[in-house]
C-alpha cells in the first residue's frame, strides 16, 4: 500500500477537473437563457410602436 | 428554449448508461482488478491514464472531421461540433499531460520521461490550444471559425508525423518508458475496456451539452442580429 | 500547368526583386540566427561542444530565424496593402501559397548558406559534413510549407507576433527534431546510412504539408 498518496492524488485531479468542468457548462447555459428572455421582451415592445 | 430542453431530456438515457459504467470501472479498477506485481497500487492510474489519452485523441478525430465538414459547407454547426470537441478534448488532454508525471514519479523516479505517448500528448496539447487561441483572437466570428478549422486540419495530419519523429527518436535516445510491465491478464484487460467505454460515454454527454451551449449562444447572437437591424428600421 | 508555374515565378520574382532593394528580410535573419549561435557558443566551454550540442545550437537559431522571416514575409505585404492587391488578382490561391512559399525557402537558404560555415568555425566542429546541405534543404521546405499558411493567417489575427511562434513550433516540431538528430549524427562523422531515417522523416513532412497548405490556404486569404 506504498504509494496510495499518488493514486489518491490522480483520482481526485480527475474528477475535481471533470466536475469542474460539468459546472463551468451549466453555469455557462444559464446566460444564453436570460438573454433569450430579455431579446424577446425587447421584440414584443418594438412590436407594439 | 426548444434546443435546450430537448437535449437534457434525450440525455438522461445517456446519463443513466453513464454512470452504470462509470460505477461499473470504479468497482474493477479499486476493488476487482488484483494489485499489479512490478509497479504497486499506483499502476492503477493506468485504468484512467489510457482511456483519458484515448479520447483525447477521438476528440481531435472529431475537430478533424468538423474542421473539413465546416470549410466545405460553411454551415456553422460543423464549427460549433468541432470548437466543442477541442474543448472538452484540451480538458482531457491536459489531465492525460497530469497524471502521467504523477504516475511516472513514484513508478520512475521522475516527474517527466520524454516517453513516446507522452511527448505525443504533449504536442497535441498545444496543437489544441493553438485552435482555441485562434478563434479568440481572430476578429470576427466567421474569420476564427476558418481559421481554427485550418489549425484542426493542419495539426491532425501533423499528429502522426510527430509521433513517428518522436519514436524513431526514442529508439536512439533510450528513455523510461510508461507502460503495465508484463503483458494484460484477463482481468486487467477487462478493466480497461469497461473504463475505455465509460470515458467514451462521458466524452459523448459532455461534448452533446457544450454543442447545445454553442448552439444557444448561435442562436443568442443571430437574435440580437436581428433585434438591432429591426431597432434600425423602426 | 506550366501557366500556372509561369505565374508562381513570377510572383517569386518579384518578391526576389523587393528583398534585393531593401535586403530587410535576409539581414534580419542572417544576423538573429548569428546572435544566437554567438551568445549560445559563449556560454559553452570547448568540452561542450560536442555535435549533439551543436546540432542543437544550430538548429535553435535557424528555427527562431526562420519564425523570424515568415513574420515579415506577410507583415509587409498587409501593411502595405499589397495583400489585396494579390486576391484581386485571378489567380487560384494555390499559386500565391508557392509563390511565398518559393520566395521563403530561396531567402532561408542564402542565410542558411552563409551562417553554415560561420557556424562550423564559431563551434570548432571538427568537419563541414556535405548532409548538413541536405539537411538544410529539406527541413526549410518543411519551414516554408507551413510557416506560409500560418504567416498569413497569423496576420490577420491580434497578437499576431505570438501567434505565429505559437501555432508552428508544435506542427514543425517532428522537422526540428529530425534536423537537429541528422546534424548530431552528420556533424559526428556518420555515413549516410545512419540519418536516412530522418531524412525520411523531413520528406514525408514536406510532402504532406505541401500538397495540403496550399489546399486550405484559401480560407486564409478569404476576406
Amino acid at each position: 500500500m506504498d504509494n496510495w498518496e499518488y493514486l489518491v492524488a490522480a483520482y481526485s485531479i480527475i474528477w475535481i477537473a471533470i466536475a469542474g468542468y460539468v459546472l463551468s457548462l451549466s453555469r455557462r447555459q444559464k446566460r444564453p437563457w436570460r438573454e433569450i428572455e430579455s431579446l424577446k421582451a425587447r421584440m414584443r415592445g418594438k412590436g407594439e410602436d | 428554449m426548444q434546443i435546450l430542453k430537448q437535449n437534457i431530456l434525450s440525455t438522461s438515457a445517456l446519463f443513466a448508461l453513464l454512470f452504470v459504467t462509470m460505477t461499473a470501472a470504479l468497482f474493477l479498477v479499486f476493488v476487482y482488478v488484483p494489485t499489479e506485481a512490478t509497479m504497486g497500487i499506483v499502476q492503477r492510474i493506468f485504468y484512467f491514464h489510457v482511456p483519458l489519452a484515448w479520447v483525447a485523441f477521438i476528440a481531435f478525430g472529431i475537430v478533424f472531421l468538423g474542421s473539413i465538414l465546416y470549410l466545405r459547407s460553411s454551415n456553422r454547426k460543423w464549427d460549433r461540433l468541432a470548437h466543442s470537441s477541442a474543448e472538452i478534448g484540451m480538458v482531457f488532454t491536459t489531465l492525460v499531460l497530469i497524471t502521467g508525471p504523477i504516475w511516472a514519479k513514484p513508478v520512475w523516479g521522475v516527474w517527466w520521461t520524454w516517453d513516446a505517448r507522452l511527448t505525443t500528448t504533449f504536442l497535441l496539447w498545444f496543437v489544441y490550444l493553438g485552435y482555441l487561441l485562434v478563434s479568440s483572437f481572430a476578429s470576427d466570428e466567421s474569420q476564427g471559425a476558418r481559421y481554427s478549422a485550418v489549425i484542426g486540419i493542419i495539426g491532425f495530419l501533423d499528429v502522426p508525423i510527430v509521433a513517428l519523429a518522436i519514436v524513431l527518436w526514442s529508439t536512439q535516445h533510450p528513455e523510461p518508458v510508461m507502460s503495465e510491465s508484463g503483458g494484460l491478464t484477463g482481468s486487467m484487460l477487462l478493466t480497461l475496456m469497461v473504463s475505455l467505454a465509460a470515458f467514451t460515454l462521458l466524452f459523448a454527454y459532455l461534448l452533446i451539452h457544450r454543442v447545445s451551449l454553442a448552439t444557444a449562444a448561435d442562436e443568442v447572437r443571430r437574435l440580437r442580429q436581428f433585434a438591432d437591424e429591426r431597432d434600425y428600421d423602426g | 500547368m506550366k501557366e500556372s508555374a509561369g505565374k508562381v515565378l513570377a510572383l517569386t520574382w518579384k518578391d526576389i526583386l523587393s528583398e534585393m532593394r531593401t535586403k530587410e528580410i535576409i539581414t534580419s535573419i542572417a544576423a538573429f540566427a548569428l546572435l544566437v549561435i554567438v551568445v549560445v557558443s559563449l556560454a559553452l566551454d570547448p568540452s561542450e561542444r560536442t555535435s549533439a550540442v551543436a546540432a542543437g545550437v544550430l538548429w535553435i537559431a535557424f528555427t527562431f530565424a526562420g519564425v523570424l522571416g515568415l513574420g515579415r514575409s506577410f507583415v509587409m505585404e498587409k501593411d502595405k496593402g499589397c495583400l489585396q492587391g494579390l486576391m484581386l488578382c485571378p489567380v487560384d490561391r494555390a499559386v500565391i501559397y508557392f509563390g511565398k512559399m518559393l520566395s521563403t525557402v530561396i531567402f532561408m537558404l542564402v542565410v542558411e548558406a552563409i551562417i553554415l560555415p560561420v557556424f562550423v568555425i564559431l563551434l570548432d566542429q571538427p568537419r563541414f559534413p556535405p548532409q548538413l546541405v541536405l539537411i538544410a534543404v529539406l527541413a526549410t521546405v518543411g519551414f516554408a510549407a507551413v510557416g506560409t499558411l500560418f504567416s498569413a493567417l497569423s496576420v490577420n489575427t491580434k497578437a499576431r507576433e505570438v501567434m505565429l511562434p505559437l501555432l508552428f513550433l508544435p506542427v514543425a516540431s517532428p522537422v526540428i527534431i529530425a534536423a537537429i538528430e541528422a546534424s548530431s549524427l552528420a556533424l559526428a562523422g556518420e555515413p549516410w546510412s545512419e540519418i536516412v531515417s530522418w531524412l525520411g522523416v523531413m520528406v514525408a513532412f514536406d510532402v504532406i504539408f505541401l500538397a495540403v497548405s496550399p489546399l486550405v490556404f484559401e480560407f486564409v486569404l478569404e476576406e
